[in-house]
């Protein structure tokens, strides 16, 4: 019987499937937009069979071409991996029902494939133990991103995918020549195999290379000032596509940074400018935010807000941190995936981006409005939602060893959440309080893309009225980061 | 037999579901279920009285167990919360006559907050009350928009305000997690009780800027005048009876809870006795109090005048509290019961007058009282209260923290509470003149009483004002014990007032009912013993040397105190809340420029960022690492 608690099966299904869309779609038709659903359904469920491996080993690692690492490639798996792994296969699902109802200009049969390709890319970036493949994945995430972004074909949407490609190519490059310098350096690739010899290189061997590995990643990852493409890439993209690179893509990039960081380049004066990095992007992402009348920008700059936030508890450098950095991962995951499949909903009714053509909109869709609702207050924090919990824990998290320092930034990431209720606060009032100029004629969304709305709310829902598993979960999974269980179980599972 | 706290807190959470899926059976099981269920809290509430629990585990979470806990302060509060929500439940189901769709998460949201607000007063940790605390602001925001076009800009003013009070005291809240690794109040209590000075004082500042958003004392009141003044009737009543009081509850948790006065002296110098934090607290409370006054004065809108009005009256209770003694603290406690009572029976029959009229503009009201003589009787009982005049409730309170500051002997504050008072004599005759004195005016002919289902509350709270009024005892026994719990030494009372103790005057509600009693049938005397006056018809009457008629208006109600807002106008002119709107307006044009610049949507430009991020790095990286 085979094995379905397989990493490889992660990134093999979808590829899998890709190339399955792209053959099949001359005789397929329209059926091929039944596929993704199939890739991701399987995707989920090994993911999901994954949960027990892992909890119980703490690492599951597998390894392709019956070579052992570090000369073969191999999928590594930890608790931090595998919750990731298990948003981008759940998006990737939920959306591909979206899809169905939502995606009707052509080509079709292309933008399932890329749509397919995406995903696999992000899942492949979370999971893959060796350095080159992160460099694969990430190209493969990105070309498939260009290719979505633009397409819509409209002037906007041309021209967001265009800096998206050239700003990406150039991170892809930067990434490639952080990566060079390193093998050059060690003579290797496996990460846990780099990590091992990095301890002997001198301070310019290691952080060279690493300032060119974290600003490919950052121009994926939305760090100011290197996320310029993304607040014209996410409105451009159709709103199923907006939910992928918002809700895990950027997430993924921010794991790759925290991943390698902590494992390769264990240099702890390095995280105050992360700090000072993540601060920067907090506010400008949220501010910007403030000023916005597009509603897919408006979200777009709150993602960027939000990777600030945990990319700030990422940089604390404590297991509390990590741990609100998680939650606050996941948090961001379900809500702005979910907001956007939303607004995707309430842009097809409405006919417009602007919010001020949402005046109204909310008494007449209630279920979708009322799902918006719920991801903007866990977004902002409010209780009892799960975005309240993950900010309680960042707080305290960051207050912890209190300085100055510290409080000051502290009040910085509360003055920005007062800001992210404003704009929040403002676009939920319009829609469901002011009185419309005209009667609007806009109807409830259609069920196709209520489900996966429903699907992903009730995930959030019960989540925020549970905490406890998720909680004690990412506690686990940040102590494994802190006490670099990666590489110990990494060693002695054969991972090297 | 008690049932468990958890059972009391959930009731409203689960009633409030319960509403909303009944209402979309019909609108009779709606109001049947709110009504219920909100009638259940009341009387689990009751289940209390005089029961003291420390600590319920409900959870725990990052290592700081969750705990619901009672005593008798909360149990005042509980009181409040649960009675005010069941009699606005009963006032609204005739008064919100709207689309119904919407009424269905009117009562969901109504009972929210009360549970909320439960959950606030029940907390026996910081998590605990900082979440029922932002559950509380975010469900009370939905009700202040349901007043219509207006209220959703003073919603909006509401809920951002609320979000940055609630983060200052998100500030503290982490700060004391980190030293006491447990947020439960006993052991915020003992880490207060040896911290340094510095950490206390900066830490119950942030969390009393928290609380005084909420309380509305200045100078962080101005989203009241207009959330409470646009919220729909039976709102308004909710928010300025028992929203803002959540804040004085807080403000005593963190004041005799966590510090006690004491340790507070130990830690900081003294004024009049007085630790410093205190002290800053009354004068706050103070110029609330009379600041306040003034506005309700000049306000033409009736609401708003009682907005205001809410504004000064809770400053009683502040300063009240802030006084550090028990006097003073059983004064502004008690204050704290009375104010629910008779600003929620004003605020009802403000609305009542709405729900008939139409109107809340007090220049084209006037003459209704003998349309609506069970509103008017409300009213003026109310007012009675409010003015602080014997033998109603407000009087008792007042009296009490008079007292305590003449103990105090800090005579500014003292005159300045007196200000609050007599200002308060014109604003309410203002109130009740200008709804039901005076010239009727010809349209609200027709006008007719309210029905019985929005009188029942009148009637209520009209009895409450003579009983706590006539038998202040009543609160005290709660109080006091209440007060004992939190190691503060009792004060001596009976049924119907305080005996006389040492410096402190004696207060006897029964000797100055004989009086004024006496005073009465003397008055009753004098009026039957004189000829009898005529009865005189409107118009029977000449002005100005004409005949009146029914389309002249002869009685003037705009620009009632002209002649005083012209003297207090400088003092009106300062507004707290153009500085907030210039820097707000200021900031925004400051982020909206530069982010405009950065997110130029130039490619040339953001690939330079690249360049600068990177040649930055590598600088910094060959200078050794040393830029910090």
């Amino acid at each position: 019987m085979v094995n379905l608690s397989n990493p490889i099966l992660l990134i093999a299904i979808p590829l899998f499937f890709t190339f399955l869309i792209a053959l099949s779609s001359s005789f397929l038709k329209g059926g091929v937009k039944y596929l993704p659903i199939i890739a991701f359904g399987l995707n989920l469920a090994v993911a999901l069979l994954l949960i027990p491996d892992v909890i119980k080993n703490g690492l599951v690692i597998s390894t392709t071409a019956g070579f052992k690492p570090p000369f073969a490639i191999d999928m590594a798996v930890d608790r931090l991996g595998l919750f990731l792994a298990l948003i981008a296969s759940l998006l990737g699902f939920v959306v591909s029902i979206y899809n169905i109802y939502y995606i009707e200009e052509e080509p079709q049969e292309k933008f399932y494939a890329l749509f397919t390709l995406l995903v696999a890319g992000v899942t492949w970036m979370i999971i893959t133990g060796d350095i080159f493949n992160l460099f694969v994945a990430f190209e493969v995430t990105s070309i498939a991103a260009f290719g979505l972004v633009g397409y819509h074909r409209d002037k906007g949407a041309i021209e967001a995918g265009f800096k998206y490609l050239v700003m990406g190519s150039i991170g892809g490059s930067f990434l490639l020549v952080g990566i060079i310098m390193l093998y050059a350096a060690t003579g290797t690739l496996n990460i846990v195999d780099i990590a091992q010899k990095t301890a002997n290189l001198t301070f310019h061997q290691k952080l060279l290379p690493y300032t060119f590995i974290f600003v490919g990643l950052g121009i994926e990852g939305a760090l100011f000032p290197l996320n310029a493409w993304l607040p014209d890439a996410h409105p451009a993209a159709p709103s199923s596509v907006s939910s992928i690179l918002s809700g895990i893509m950027t997430t993924a990039a921010i794991y790759a940074i925290i991943r390698l960081t902590n494992t390769i380049f264990d240099y702890n004066q390095i995280y105050p400018f992360l700090i000072a990095f993540a601060l920067l992007t907090l506010i400008f992402g949220e501010v910007a935010a403030f000023f916005q009348k597009d509603i897919k920008r408006m979200l777009a700059y709150s993602t960027i807000g939000q990777t600030g936030l945990f990319f700030f508890a990422f940089s604390l450098h404590t297991t509390n941190g990590l741990q609100g950095a998680f939650m606050q991962m996941v948090n961001h995951s379900l809500s702005k995936g979910m907001l956007f499949l939303v607004v995707g909903g309430m842009i097809l009714q409405v006919g417009s981006r602007n919010i001020d053509d949402f005046i109204g909109a909310g008494r007449k869709m209630k279920v979708s409005s009322f799902f918006l609702a719920i991801g903007a207050f866990s977004l902002m924090g409010l209780p009892p939602f799960f975005g309240f919990w993950s900010k309680l824990k960042i707080i305290f998290a960051a207050l912890q060893n209190a300085n100055a320092f510290m409080v000051i930034s502290v009040v910085i990431i509360l003055l920005m959440s007062v800001i992210e209720g404003a704009y929040f606060f403002k676009l939920l009032q319009l829609m469901f309080f002011k009185e419309p100029a005209k009667d609007v004629a806009v109807q409830e969304a259609s069920y196709g893309i209520l489900v996966p709305v429903f699907i992903l709310g009730s995930i959030l829902l019960i989540i925020s009225f549970y905490p406890a598993p998720i909680i004690n979960f990412m506690h686990s999974a940040a102590a494994d980061l802190v006490n670099k269980n990666y590489i110990t179980l990494a060693l002695k599972l054969g991972g090297l | 037999m008690n049932i468990s706290l958890e059972l009391l807190l959930a009731t409203p959470f689960i009633g409030g579901l319960l509403t909303f899926i009944g209402g979309k059976v019909h609108r009779w099981v709606r109001f049947t279920v709110a009504f219920v269920f909100s009638f259940l809290t009341l009387v689990e509430a009751f289940l209390y009285y005089n029961s003291t629990i420390k600590g319920v585990e409900w959870g725990s979470l990052f290592g700081s167990k969750l705990i619901l806990q009672t005593n008798s302060i909360t149990w005042l509060f509980m009181f409040i919360v649960t009675g005010i929500s069941l009699l606005i439940i009963l006032f609204s189901i005739s008064d919100m006559e709207e689309d119904h769709q919407k009424l269905d998460s009117y009562y969901m949201q109504l009972l929210f907050v009360e549970g909320a607000m439960l959950g606030i007063v029940l907390a026996g940790d910081l998590i605990t009350f900082f979440m029922f605390w932002e559950i509380m602001s975010w469900t009370s925001y939905f009700l202040i928009v349901h007043g219509g076009k207006k209220s959703v800009a003073a919603g909006y003013k509401y809920i951002i305000m609320s979000i940055l009070g609630a983060y200052a005291m998100f500030i503290a809240i982490a700060m004391i997690f980190a030293r006491a690794h447990s947020l439960v109040y006993a052991d915020v209590a003992v880490l207060f009780s040896h911290s340094s000075a510095t950490f206390v004082i900066w830490t119950t500042a942030l969390l009393c800027i928290g609380f005084f958003v909420k309380a509305a004392v200045m100078p962080l009141h101005t989203w009241l005048p207009d959330a409470h003044s646009e919220a729909p009737s039976p709102v308004s009543p909710l928010l300025s009876g028992v929203l803002i009081k959540m804040g004085a509850y807080g403000l005593f948790v963190v004041l005799y809870g966590f510090l006690s006065v004491n340790i507070a002296k130990n830690l900081m110098p003294s004024v009049f006795s007085t630790p410093i934090l205190l002290y800053i607290i009354q004068w706050l409370a103070a110029l609330s109090i009379v600041l306040a006054t003034f506005l309700a004065i000049v306000q033409e809108d009736a609401k708003r005048l009682l907005a205001y009005s809410s504004v000064s009256q809770i400053g009683y209770v502040v300063l009240g509290i802030a006084t550090g003694t028990s006097l003073g603290i059983a004064g502004g406690l008690f204050h704290a019961l009375n104010h629910a009572i008779f600003k929620s029976l004003l605020f009802l029959a403000v609305g009542a007058v709405i729900y008939r009229t139409g109107t809340r503009n007090m220049s084209e009201l006037g003459g209704l009282v003998k349309k609506m003589p069970v509103t008017f009787v409300a009213l003026l009982l109310g007012i009675i209260a409010l003015a602080g005049v014997p033998p109603l409730n407000g009087f008792v309170s007042k009296w009490m923290i008079y007292e305590s500051l003449l103990q105090k002997r800090e005579v500014f504050l003292l005159i300045m509470a007196f200000i609050g008072s007599t200002g308060a004599f014109l604003y309410v005759y203002r109130l009740i003149h200008s709804l039901f004195l005076g010239q009727l005016p010809k349209k609200y002919e027709n006008v007719k009483e309210v029905p019985v289902l929005m009188q029942i509350p009148l009637w209520v709270l009209s009895v409450l004002t003579i009983v706590f009024g006539m038998m202040p005892g009543l609160a005290m026994n709660v109080i006091v014990k209440g007060m004992t719990s939190f190691g503060l030494a009792p004060i001596k009372y009976n049924l119907f007032g305080f005996p006389s103790n040492g410096m402190m005057g004696s207060l006897q509600t029964i000797n100055i009912a004989v009086i004024l009693m006496i005073a009465f049938v003397a008055v009753l005397i004098f009026f039957f013993l004189f000829p009898k006056t005529r009865n005189v018809k409107q118009f029977d009457n000449y002005a100005s040397g004409q005949v009146v008629t029914e389309d002249l208006k002869y009685n003037y109600s705009y620009g009632f105190y002209m002649s005083f807002s012209r003297v207090i106008k400088p003092i009106l002119n300062l507004s707290i809340e153009k500085v907030y709107n210039y820097w707000i307006d200021a900031a925004k044009i400051f982020g909206d420029y530069y982010m405009r610049r950065i997110y130029t949507g130039n490619l040339e430009t953001y690939n330079s960022y690249i360049v600068i991020i990177v040649v930055i790095a590598a600088v910094a990286i060959l200078a050794g690492g040393k830029l910090w």
